[in-house]
């Protein structure tokens, strides 16, 4: 699985990680929350090895991600990124086969088996729906489920996603999360995403990772003794005292003490 | 329908080749072609200027027609940019300085002239590179400030050479090789281009699909397996050998690296793969029309530039202007 230690980047002379250090499960989804420019998406961009690294080692299944190439790397890690950027159209199928590049010869390209294959994947993430039309037309969710079959078709050991829920509608970001879990409970692949919402990290994470100023403020696993008190101290802790951490029904509920009286309801 | 617009293009391809080697100041017939191939016309002028001065002509047009074409659609891939040109590095203006410089310093010979603007063109190219890797940073967008300031610079080394030439005689013939034409075309010329447009050709056909891959962005492609410095590398080093080698034996022929591969994308879908080899077949088709024009409309032969721009800049106006009519306003 993934292991990072003393993983320490900095960005136009900012120390944006320093000393970062953990580990993922097989079959765990780790979830990393921490404030905007708390260093979220350069940690995923250092573990791939995107940002040089001032030190720190990165290590997959033991061998060190530096030393593998860049086929070996995509085998033992998929990426979703924040957002799809390609200049140019492509179905969502074809799209989702470029996951398979790792698996083929240096000049060879997705076939028909593949494209069989990521058809196949896109049906069972519920998004057959999907197939034959363009990813640049394509809602937001639509797409975010074309990367997750795409990273399903690039079967690789762990899987790390920035921000794949932020811009989706409520019912969708609960939906890409469930078939996210199935599929790294399936895999027993090691899971990484960033999430902005603390409540969303704590009904689908494993374990919580919560980045501040640079480092490791928290890192809480589902199973440790008192996990909810630990990750409301952890909220508090980077959102500020007036932060209200309440677990209800199993569910992280998130509250903020106003400054002044609630809008009060209309009498009758 | 897949199969439909193979067909089309070969058959495209196939009666713009006809054209060219039948159009000309001398006009053969298609009796004359059937004549000349069955042997009939052996030793007269009509089987001579048909297999040395036409057919190599055609061949030759052919060839750059795609090459140029080709290297539009890999650039426009690279840059993640449809209307990208092949110039973006700068290669036509060193192909330009280098060619200038043969004409000025070494009597302006044929092989001179095509060895030197091959080398200003790759040389550019390379410096480019350097200076994109020296400014450090966001790739894509230095190595298109990189093109900018080459460009530029191969720009003030034209117009301050041209300044120095003689006006009476060397002048007309750096503005003429600036337009482009293929009436120097020959058999000599193709041996001498083939053997860099094919090989190259070949490298990028096999590098195809990671090209596709590489449109999806450096980090992205990266992520799935792709060795993206060298095999970036790679396609922009044969892309510049590919408007190198057919600028060094045409001079300038603009627009057809542009507007072919954005063409073929608007008219026959986007698809990547299909789109490579498409590119190929249309800009050797459209540049063979160009050239069959540029020797057939006057009595003496108009640079092909003129064409190339003229039919490359009214065929996209038409296109966006049609194909704005059809869509739905949103």
């Amino acid at each position: 699985m993934l292991k990072v230690d003393h993983l320490t980047v900095r960005r136009g002379g900012r120390l944006v990680l320093d000393g970062v250090g953990f580990a993922l499960c097989p079959g765990e989804v780790t979830a990393v929350l921490g404030l905007n420019g708390a260093g979220k998406t350069t940690l995923l961009k250092a573990v791939l090895g995107f940002l040089p690294r001032e030190a720190g080692k990165v290590t997959a299944g033991g061998r060190d991600l530096d030393r593998l190439s860049p086929a070996d790397r995509a085998r033992k890690l998929a990426y979703v990124p924040q957002l799809y950027d390609g200049g140019f159209r492509y179905p969502a199928e074809e799209f989702v086969s470029m996951g398979a590049t790792a698996y083929l010869g240096a000049f060879s390209r997705p076939g028909r088996a593949e494209l069989r294959r990521a058809g196949e994947i896109l049906e069972e993430l519920g998004c057959g729906h999907l197939i034959g039309r363009p990813m640049d037309r394509l809602s937001g969710g639509e797409q975010r489920m074309a990367y997750l079959a795409r990273a399903v078709m690039q079967d690789a050991d762990c899987l790390l996603l920035d921000e794949p829920v932020s811009s989706l509608d409520f019912s969708r970001q609960h939906l890409f999360l469930e078939r996210l879990r199935r599929y790294v409970e399936r895999r027993r692949a090691g899971c990484l995403a960033t999430i902005h919402a603390p409540e969303l990290a704590y009904a689908y994470g494993d374990r919580v990772l919560i980045l501040h100023g640079g480092r490791v403020l928290l890192d809480a696993a589902r199973t440790d003794p008192d996990y909810e008190g630990r990750l409301a101290a952890g909220l508090e802790a980077i959102y500020g005292p007036r932060t209200r951490v309440r677990f209800r029904d199993g569910a992280l509920a998130l509250g903020w003490e106003r400054a002044g009286p609630a809008p009060r309801r209309r009498p009758g | 329908m897949r199969k439909r617009s193979w067909l089309g293009l070969a058959a495209l391809l196939a009666a713009s080749f006809l054209l060219s080697c039948l159009c000309g100041r001398y006009p053969l017939s298609p009796a004359d072609l059937w004549d000349i191939l069955s042997g009939r016309a052996a030793g007269t002028m009509r089987e001579n200027v048909f297999w040395n001065i036409r057919v190599a002509r055609t061949c030759v047009t052919a060839l750059c027609g795609g090459a140029l074409s080709l290297a539009g659609f890999v650039y426009q891939g690279l840059f993640r940019n449809p209307l990208v040109s092949p110039d973006v590095l700068g290669v036509s203006g060193g192909a330009s300085v280098g060619a200038i410089c043969a004409i000025l310093f070494w009597g302006g010979s044929v092989a001179a002239l095509q060895l030197f603007s091959f080398a200003g063109g790759v040389v550019t190219v390379a410096l480019s590179l350097l200076l994109a890797r020296a400014i450090g940073g966001n790739r894509y967008f230095n190595l298109i400030v990189s093109g900018i300031i080459l460009g530029a610079l191969a720009n003030a080394a034209i117009m301050a050479l041209k300044y120095m030439a003689d006006p009476a005689q060397q002048l007309a013939v750096i503005d003429y090789w600036l337009m482009g034409s293929f009436s120097l075309a020959s058999w000599d010329k193709l041996r001498a281009i083939a053997p860099l447009i094919l090989p190259a050709g070949a490298v990028l056909t096999l590098l195809r699909y990671r090209l596709k891959v590489l449109t999806l962005g450096d980090e992205e492609a990266a992520s799935l397996g792709v060795a993206v410095a060298p095999v970036r590398l790679a396609c922009i080093g044969c892309a510049t050998v590919l408007v190198a080698a057919s600028v060094s034996v045409s001079g300038i022929v603009s627009w057809v690296g542009l507007i072919v591969p954005h063409l073929v994308r608007a008219v026959l879908g986007d698809r990547f793969e299909a789109n490579f080899f498409q590119s190929i077949l249309c800009g050797a088709s459209l540049l063979l029309v160009a050239d069959t024009l540029a020797r057939s409309l006057l009595p003496s032969e108009i640079p092909i530039s003129i064409l190339t721009s003229f039919i490359g800049a009214a065929f996209l106006a038409a296109f966006l202007i049609h194909r704005k009519r059809g869509e739905r306003p949103c």
